[in-house]
């Protein structure tokens, strides 16, 4: 859905109908960012609401300084590490993220899923500054330039973590396929 | 591209985690954050809106049926449910305003409603209307003069568009209402009412049988009546009886007859300053030396005026049964829908208040169509709507706006206190429960009943163009008794009229109202 139009609206618009659209339309894409980043599906819940609560607020504000999906995808990555800074995500959160970790039963469920996928896997284990910019650029499909405005970073940083993040990739599903010769995740 | 990129740029293998149970929580919050200080309201909000349609279902009772059903209906697509504002309502009068509410909130129980500027005794100006605009209310409920200038400057909504996105059926509304809507609105609808005012002819059948008159056909003219009327002379009931009393004026009832009938007043358009005075010429002559003929000869007649006797008031039943007609002693008589209300209320047997009781008439009474042409002048005075609700441009609201504007319209299909009301439903099924042969006339169409440029409502122009007789009234009760012309007794009234057209344009153009040169 086109929502260009937004930056064109009268202060009297239905905002609760936008909202309603914004929700279909990127609510999706706003969990998975907020699970990929906080690696937990009750924090993807959270994020997600306070989001689209944070995007009601400022639709007013909205004039098109980016598209509506990079606008969107910033809140959510604020809203993100916010919650990763917050102490309880701290303290909860502060373990290394492994495959076959302790973890409760629905991201037992989540990542059992995610095993089968070792790709997605091995982003999730991916240090946070190179999960971001690799997923928003190989996964939301964004430039260098929408990355950086994003990430609030030069051009040149965004070149350099997504250099990182692929080596680390490549050597992780690299790893990965070695390890799963035998079929079974270890 | 490596084959992990290409598996990294496809979904996500997990189902959606942003499930319509976020969605809702999200218009939780919004609703809540909205308006943090009714966050109790909000959490009770399903309890409540059940405890309020349990209220309605109570106090609408049987007769309510597919009101509650619809209530119910709504109640579970209610389209603003996932949110809590006011909608504010300025204008109109208090007596339905509570039902409205109770009605609405049924549909709508997230939507609060605030009114204010109701009748209170004193008029509402444009200015008041107009500011009211300015602050933001959302819905006006306004005369039809001020429903022409605020339509005319495009600060209030055109509803079609509204009515075809709900495919609202309005093929039941008393048409000429419609019509008349549109026509003020400048070629639009830009608002609606649920009642109307008009004119119809009252008659005594009994009189008639006694003293061996044929009642008059539906959609008799103004001649063909007084024709009638004349056929009683001499028997001791009265053919015709005036709306205005022994004190009014005379002439007031031909100036009415006249302009039924189609006589113009005034011709221009006082709007564009270019108003004057018609009321000379044959017709309006020879209109004028039969209804004084019918005074001389007493088939004309007024009733007497009220002994009020240091009284502060009198019962309705007594201003009723002091009229002629209502006292059955007039075949005949001229009267709008509260007069109609007047007769049918003091037949009903009503509680006491303050210790008075009025004891219920049982009086011979029906309607009949006349040929009315209100596409003379003044259409006011013939077909009116006081409470036209309209939308205001500015409204952030507007869908809810245009949710209250229909249950405010549609409230008069079903609302049980319409018979203290002055005006009728402009919905004819509305009626059904009243004998019909007693309100048919007012649904009737004969003559012309659309408006044209010529006889669209002025601002305050019943001001002007409503009193014309009430000044020399010792005049014209001499032209009554034949000891003035009609000829000079027209010329008298006319001075006033130019100079009331000549005040009127002052004061529209002073109001910003007038559009033509100063």
């Amino acid at each position: 859905m086109d929502f260009d139009y937004l930056q064109y609206t009268a202060a009297d618009y239905d905002r609760g109908s936008v909202l309603d659209q914004l929700m279909k339309a990127y609510g999706r894409d706003v969990w998975n960012f907020a699970l990929m980043l906080t690696r937990n599906r009750d924090s993807a819940d959270d994020i997600a609401q306070d989001v689209f609560l944070k995007v009601y607020e400022k639709l007013p504000e909205f004039r098109g300084q980016s598209s509506v999906k990079t606008w969107i995808l910033t809140i959510t990555r604020h809203a993100a590490l916010d919650q990763l800074r917050s102490s309880w995500v701290r303290r909860v959160m502060l373990l290394e993220f492994l495959p076959g970790g302790h973890h409760p039963s629905a991201e037992k469920e989540l990542f059992k899923r995610l095993q089968n996928e070792e790709v997605w896997l091995a982003v999730l284990a991916l240090p946070l500054k190179l999960r971001e910019v690799l997923l928003l650029t190989c996964h939301y499909g964004m430039s260098m330039e929408e990355t950086a405005g994003l990430l609030g970073v030069a051009k040149g940083t965004v070149k350099s973590r997504l250099h990182r993040a692929r080596a680390a990739m490549n050597r992780k599903v690299t790893a990965s396929e070695a390890l799963n010769v035998g079929g079974e995740w270890i | 591209m490596n084959d992990w990129e290409k598996r990294l740029s496809g979904s996500l293998p997990v189902a959606n985690g942003f499930t319509s149970e976020l969605e809702r929580k999200v218009r939780e919050r919004v609703a809540m954050e909205k308006k943090k200080s009714r966050k109790v309201w909000l959490r009770v909000l399903p309890l409540a809106a059940a405890a309020v349609l349990m209220v309605g279902l109570w106090r609408f009772g049987e007769s309510r049926q597919p009101l509650q059903a619809e209530g119910i209906g709504a109640l579970s697509g209610d389209a603003f449910g996932d949110k809590e504002f006011t909608l504010k309502v300025f204008g109109g009068g208090s007596m339905n305003s509570e039902t409205l509410k109770r009605q609405f909130i049924i549909r709508h129980p997230s939507v609060d409603i605030s009114m204010s500027g109701q009748w209170d005794g004193k008029g509402r100006s444009l200015a008041d209307y107009r500011n009211a605009l300015d602050r933001g209310e959302d819905v006006l409920v306004v005369p039809t003069a001020i429903y022409r200038e605020l339509a005319a400057e495009g600060r209030v909504v055109p509803l079609e568009p509204y009515i075809l996105k709900d495919k609202l059926d309005l093929s039941d509304m008393h048409a000429p209402v419609l019509d008349a809507l549109k026509a003020i609105g400048g070629g639009e609808l830009q608002g609606l009412a649920g009642e109307f005012s008009s004119s119809a002819l009252f008659v005594n059948p009994e009189l008639f049988a006694k003293n061996g008159v044929e009642l008059p056909r539906e959609g008799a003219t103004v001649q063909e009546i007084l024709d009638i009327a004349k056929r009683f002379e001499g028997t001791g009931t009265t053919g015709l009886v005036t709306e205005s009393r022994d004190s009014g004026n005379p002439a007031e009832t031909a100036l009415r007859l006249g302009q039924a009938s189609g006589l113009q007043l005034y011709g221009g358009d006082p709007m564009l300053q270019t108003s004057y005075s018609a009321l000379s010429g044959k017709g309006w002559i020879t209109l004028f030396d039969q209804v004084a003929e019918g005074f001389r000869e007493g088939w004309i007649a007024p009733s007497p005026d009220l002994d009020f006797s240091g009284r502060k008031g009198i019962p309705m039943s007594e201003v009723v049964q002091n009229d002629l007609f209502g006292g059955g002693k007039a075949a005949m008589r001229f009267g709008d829908t509260s007069f109609y209300r007047e007769l049918a209320s003091t037949e009903a047997e009503r509680p006491a208040v303050a210790g008075n009781k009025s004891e219920p008439v049982k009086r011979n009474w029906k309607t009949v169509s006349y040929e009315l042409h209100i596409n003379a002048v003044n259409a006011s005075d013939l077909l009116d709507m006081s409470q036209i609700y309209v939308i205001n441009a500015k409204s952030v609201n507007k869908d809810a706006a245009w949710e209250l504007v229909k249950a405010a319209v549609f409230l008069s299909k079903t609302d049980k206190d319409a018979d203290n009301r002055m005006d009728l439903p402009v919905f004819e099924e509305a009626m059904k429960t009243q004998p019909e042969e007693r309100w048919r006339a007012f649904y009737m169409e004969s003559g012309s009943k659309k408006l044209n440029e010529n006889s669209l409502p002025i601002y305050e122009g019943a001001d002007y163009l409503g009193i014309l007789s009430t000044e020399d009234g010792q005049q014209m009760k001499r032209w009554a008794k034949g000891e003035l012309s009609s000829e000079d007794a027209l010329g008298l009234i006319d001075n006033v009229l130019a100079r009331n057209l000549l005040a009127l344009e002052k004061n529209l153009f002073r109001e910003g109202i007038a559009r033509g040169k100063d």
